[in-house]
């Protein structure tokens, strides 16, 4: 008897104590769970803290740009660091994804595109692009989408100082001289010809390409081009160009005593008048041959008009020069410069730019 | 599946592209176009309308338009945007005179819903002209900006 009663106390106890053992396992468990959610909780705070301090330290140092007149230099390395900051946020932010609500990551990310666009734009404003290029802003170019016209106004009233920094007419803004550049100065480079009044200009050479731009009551002697002549806005001219490829843009009352081994075109060009080459100077024959045009081929009579499409009707914008007499150069180059004894011959040699 | 996805692959199945190719006048267009499909190239004359070239490359078929680019001619480039993949924009690299304008038109272009989805080329011509600016001084901060799928390239043709 006495040893059962033992026994069953045994028994009772040990219940007891497995049952306070598992009990306190539970509360163990319980506990760890709630610590482990305090220190989730605090991870989420700490990242509110984080990013909302952050987000300020931006703003504030975007502010201080606007604001302070600092140097160009500067203000690059201050745009520079202000892109990494906003960069090194995102990835924070990314990296915080996995135990933020959505919500939050949503809220966030707005936040973050806004200082983006509004760094973006505070550049774009402090730091205006000075070179041209294909930067301009999508609403700078909306304008520009407006009529045609407006593109052709546009380019008429440019000031050729406008370009970029590097580029330098080879001839700009002559009145009355008699400009003649020698081979060493032409042969294969790109000529350009700016702003021209009343002047004898002569190319002895083989350029690689001519572009002239705005002249008026000039005469143009040219030696054969490699490739193409451009030319627009030009008035009362004489040119005399052996090309392959001949374009006249928006001139009028022109003639032009040309070689075109492919096509000549004209476009929005009136009294065009057009006549065979016969420009001659020392080095012709060798300058031909340096520039690979076929002297053989000449299509001058076969120019095309942009502005006039019908096949079976001639362009009232220009003419074959019939029956008249070959100009002189020689006659001319004597008149002009006699017309101009005051500025006389100049051999332009020391005040030529060349690109 | 839907009749907008069948459409889908047999257009995959096609490896068709349509390729248009545009700059301004004289930036070497049609010259390009000729070197591609390995024609000579000395007797170009500047273009009236357009020319088209089909080239077969990878397995592709490349449907190339180039069409003029004469002041002219730039009001019709529009009726060649329709189902365009992918735009050439061809610069003459040593024609710093009209480059500003160039990208003016370039930026008009972009304007254009009808290209969004198509895929953009710089192409810097002429590059080996002694006057000539290099593909990154032309690229400099300029890559069209809210494009997507640009590259940049130089080439001589």
């Amino acid at each position: 008897m006495e040893g059962d009663s033992e026994n069953r106390k045994d028994q009772i106890l040990e219940r007891l104590n497995k049952r306070n053992k598992d009990r306190q396992n539970y509360l163990d468990v319980k506990s760890e769970l709630r610590s482990k959610e305090t220190v989730q909780n605090e991870g989420v705070d700490y990242f509110y803290q984080t990013f909302s301090q952050k987000t300020i330290d931006i703003e504030q140092r975007l502010k201080d740009v606007q604001c302070g007149d600092t140097q160009p230099t500067d203000l690059a390395r201050n745009f520079a660091d202000i892109t990494v900051e906003i960069q090194d946020l995102q990835r924070y932010l990314t990296a915080s994804t996995m135990f933020l609500p959505d919500f939050k990551i949503k809220s966030c990310q707005n936040i973050l595109n806004t200082l983006t666009s509004v760094s973006d734009e505070t550049r774009q404003r402090l730091m205006p692009k000075k070179k041209f290029g294909f930067s301009g802003k999508k609403t700078a170019a909306k304008q520009k989408v407006a009529p045609n016209k407006d593109i052709v106004d546009a380019k008429l009233s440019k000031v050729p100082e406008k370009l970029g920094s590097n580029f330098a007419w080879t001839i700009a803004n002559r009145t009355n001289e008699h400009i003649v550049l020698d081979s060493a100065k032409v042969n294969g480079q790109d000529i350009t010809i700016s702003n021209l009044n009343h002047c004898l200009v002569e190319l002895q050479g083989h350029p690689g390409s001519v572009q002239v731009s705005r002249a008026s009551k000039c005469t143009l002697l040219c030696g054969p081009i490699a490739r193409s002549f451009f030319a627009e806005n030009l008035e009362d001219c004489t040119l005399s160009i052996a090309c392959q490829q001949l374009r006249l843009h928006s001139s009028r009352t022109i003639r032009i005593y040309m070689h075109v081994t492919c096509r000549a075109i004209i476009e929005d060009c009136r009294n065009i008048e057009i006549g065979e080459y016969n420009y001659d100077y020392s080095e012709l024959e060798a300058d031909y041959l340096a520039s690979g045009l076929n002297k053989a081929q000449n299509n001058y009579t076969d120019v095309a008009d942009f502005n006039w499409l019908s096949p079976d009707v001639p362009s009232p914008n220009w003419s074959l020069l019939k029956d008249y007499p070959d100009p002189n150069w020689n006659a001319l180059r004597r008149d002009f410069i006699a017309n101009n004894h005051n500025s006389g011959l100049k051999q332009d040699v020391k005040d030529i730019s060349i690109i | 599946m839907g009749f907008l996805t069948v459409l889908k692959k047999m257009r995959q199945k096609e490896k068709e592209m349509r390729i248009l190719l545009l700059g301004l006048d004289n930036a070497g267009k049609t010259t390009i176009l000729k070197r591609f499909n390995g024609e000579p190239i000395d007797t170009i004359s500047p273009t009236l309308g357009f020319n088209i070239k089909t080239l077969e490359h990878n397995g592709y078929t490349l449907n190339m338009w180039d069409v003029g680019g004469q002041k002219s001619l730039r009001s019709y480039w529009r009726n060649y945007f329709e189902c365009t993949d992918g735009l050439v924009w061809v610069v003459d690299s040593a024609d710093r005179m009209r480059l500003e304008s160039c990208g003016q038109e370039l930026q008009v272009l972009l304007q254009e819903e009808r290209l969004a989805g198509a895929t953009l080329l710089v192409l810097c011509n002429k590059q080996d002209l002694p006057g000539a600016l290099s593909s990154n001084e032309i690229k400099e901060d300029s890559t069209p900006r809210g494009y997507h799928h640009t590259s940049l390239a130089g080439c001589r043709s």
